[in-house]
């Protein structure tokens, strides 16, 4: 399962690389990282990524905000999931997130236990 | 009449002088008759003078005279004695001629004598010769006494004929019924013989009394001018005096109208003056009623402003610090991720590391295990604790973002009784939940007929359980504090005004501090142990009450006896 996560945090990558080690080694989970929507999308359209199944957005991120890719992605590639990781899980977000078909919606700090069944059941709907 | 009288008014003169134009005429006929009257009447004395004296001459003569020439031989009585020895005249021979002498030598006046029965030698002359002699002989004879006169035209003059009986006497008989050419001579005593006749002309009589007249009339005329001209004067002075009069008259009239219009004006005006005072104080009255009233709202309104405006204040200061804590607690999550997900990895890290050194002992010697053991030990400890204050700085942050969050569900009729029942129950058992031993009374004093009102019910029921939650753990302190002898009571009451629904919960714990009291609603203000309250729950309850609902939170409380949470909510909707 290839895995996109766009987050203006750099860390993000390593947090996710320690949490979902043993995922990554067994060869279930395989993610890659970007650190702007605008990034995020060019990288969709040049490197083609059809295998990616599932994206994971933060929302709050400088240039294009997580909702404005959510928005464009269902768009242009309604065939991948795409889910809401974020710090700012108020109620408008929420709502916004919703309308624009988001598959999920994850509050920062992130419980990765409810946030792996978040993924899974994301993309077994596919 | 009116049309007279106001003629008459117009031409004041023209009566006056009209009566005196009229008395003139009157007069003046009145003169002109009296003229007339008196020369008739001087005519008719002068002529019975006349008369008298020419028949007394006559008598004379023939009673006097003739008796002693009678029977004389060398006297003959006869008609013709003229130039004739020893002739005398018969005495009505003596008389006519005597007369006739009379006639031409007075002005004017004649006297004739006439018979029916003449006498031969006046057979032309002596008969009547017009019809005032035919009339006087049949007068005379009739009543020889009485003269017959008559004022006519005589000879184209104007005079007063006189005529009177010639009456047989004794002295006439002896001739008349002697004498040969007497025409009768069977007379008697009183017969009547004929008639004497005075012919007067008036002109000269009535020429001097018409000018004694005149000078009368004149001197009247004169009197009856002064006199007009005089009553002219007077009635003029009257006339003036009158029409000044009838101008003072008039200008009182109008004055006095005026002056009535005056009073009545001034009644109006007075009567109009004593409505309006009345009015006024009326008027007055109900303003100073007004006044009084709108005073007292003013005051209330003065006194809602103050609380308004410290509400204000408060909701001001709350919604910058909402602001700036949900920024805060915003980004304070992202680093807060990392901390706890580190965190925890790491604990799972050295789990890990312990795992495999364990597996290899052999290749450390004992004091270096041990001390890798504890190294390790401290780690996993170190990791666990920054993952227990992260998670504990989660929950401040998702306290403090309660604050700030944005309301997006609606206001619904609640009935808050139900609401109070319900979480109270829940905050009991979440507590009972984590301390089995715990016990409570909850005492219900609940208004059935608690009108429902429109709140957000899941704020409220934050709030019930925030404040319900306080009482539970106040007197839970107090409970443990007592070695569990103590028993907490809870106390719920629900009433209603006419305006708002008031909901008190009051517990029987510790209390509240009087130098503390007014800090409670203030956020990060906790009395609890740290760790175990974020000091924001009571923040959020004033919050939702009063910014939410504009209702009113308050605390009674006597420090370790009670404490008395009210809320008071208003009934309008808004």
């Amino acid at each position: 399962m290839h895995i996109m996560v766009v987050d203006d945090e750099t860390d993000v990558k390593e947090l996710f690389r320690q949490r979902f080690r043993k995922e990554i080694r067994a060869g279930e989970m395989d993610f890659i990282f970007y650190h702007s929507a605008e990034n995020a999308l060019e990288a969709l359209k040049n490197n083609g990524h059809t295998d990616v199944v599932l994206i994971l957005s933060d929302i709050n991120m400088p240039g294009m905000n997580g909702l404005e890719l959510l928005h464009i992605l269902k768009k242009e590639v309604p065939n991948i999931k795409v889910m809401m990781v974020t710090a700012y899980a108020d109620d408008e977000n929420y709502q916004q997130a919703m309308r624009y078909g988001a598959d999920g919606f994850v509050n920062k700090p992130i419980d990765f236990t409810a946030l792996k069944e978040k993924m899974i059941e994301a993309a077994g709907d596919k | 009449m009116d049309k007279l009288a106001r003629f008459l008014s117009k031409y004041p003169f023209l009566f006056p002088i009209l009566l005196s134009i009229v008395t003139f005429v009157a007069i003046g006929w009145y003169v002109e008759k009296l003229a007339r009257d008196i020369t008739q009447l001087t005519a008719f004395e002068d002529a019975s003078k006349y008369s008298t004296t020419v028949t007394q001459f006559r008598n004379f003569y023939s009673d006097k005279v003739i008796p002693n020439l009678k029977g004389l031989p060398d006297v003959t009585i006869t008609h013709d004695y003229v130039d004739k020895k020893g002739a005398v005249p018969f005495p009505a021979t003596l008389s006519i001629d005597f007369n006739e002498l009379l006639s031409k030598q007075s002005g004017g006046a004649m006297v004739r004598v006439y018979s029916n029965y003449p006498w031969p030698w006046r057979q032309a002359t002596g008969g009547p010769r017009d019809d005032f002699d035919r009339a006087a002989l049949v007068a005379l004879k009739a009543d020889p006494s009485k003269p017959y006169s008559q004022v006519v035209t005589y000879n184209g003059q104007p005079v007063l004929r006189y005529a009177t009986a010639i009456v047989m006497k004794q002295s006439c008989l002896g001739c008349h019924n002697s004498d040969p050419d007497s025409p009768i001579k069977n007379w008697k005593v009183g017969d009547v013989r004929g008639a004497q006749e005075i012919i007067l002309p008036l002109a000269d009589i009535s020429k001097e009394s018409q000018s004694a007249l005149t000078e009368t009339f004149i001197i009247m005329l004169f009197a009856a001018a002064a006199a007009v001209c005089l009553l002219y004067l007077t009635l003029k002075g009257l006339r003036k005096s009158l029409q000044l009069s009838e101008e003072v008259a008039q200008k009182g009239k109008e004055m006095n109208v005026k002056l009535q219009g005056e009073i009545e004006e001034r009644k109006k005006a007075e009567s109009a003056l004593e409505e309006s005072n009345r009015h006024l104080e009326d008027r007055v009255k109900v303003r100073t009623k007004e006044l009084d009233e709108k005073n007292v709202d003013l005051e209330n309104t003065l006194v809602e402003l103050k609380q308004t405006q410290q509400q204000m204040v408060v909701q001001e200061k709350m919604a910058s610090l909402g602001q700036l804590t949900a920024g805060i607690a915003h980004e304070i999550k992202n680093p807060l991720n990392f901390v706890n997900n580190f965190s925890e990895l790491s604990v799972e890290l050295v789990e890990e590391l312990q795992e495999l050194i364990g597996k290899s002992t052999d290749k450390f010697t004992a004091d270096d295990q041990t001390y890798i053991n504890s190294l390790l030990t401290d780690l996993r400890s170190n990791s666990d604790k920054i993952n227990t204050h992260g998670k504990r700085a989660d929950s401040i942050v998702r306290d403090m973002l309660m604050h700030s969050r944005g309301v997006s569900t609606e206001k619904q009729d609640t009935d808050l009784t139900a609401l109070l029942d319900e979480y109270v129950n829940l905050a009991y058992h979440g507590i009972r939940a984590q301390d089995s031993s715990f016990n409570a009374k909850i005492e219900k004093n609940f208004d059935t007929t608690l009108e429902k009102i429109s709140v957000f019910s899941q704020e409220v029921g934050r709030v019930f359980l925030n404040i319900i939650n306080n009482a539970l753990y106040a007197s839970n302190v107090k409970r443990k504090r007592s070695g569990g002898v103590f028993l907490p009571i809870i106390t719920l009451t629900t009433e209603q005004t006419e305006k708002s629904v008031v909901i008190k919960i009051k517990d029987n714990g510790e209390g509240i501090e009087k130098s503390i009291a007014d800090k409670i609603f203030n956020p990060f203000f906790t009395t609890k142990p740290t760790g175990e309250g974020t000091g924001l729950g009571l923040s959020i309850c004033y919050d939702i009450i009063v910014q939410e609902h504009q209702g009113t939170i308050e605390v009674n409380s006597v420090p370790g006896e009670y404490a008395e949470f009210v809320i008071t909510l208003p009934k309008k909707k808004k």
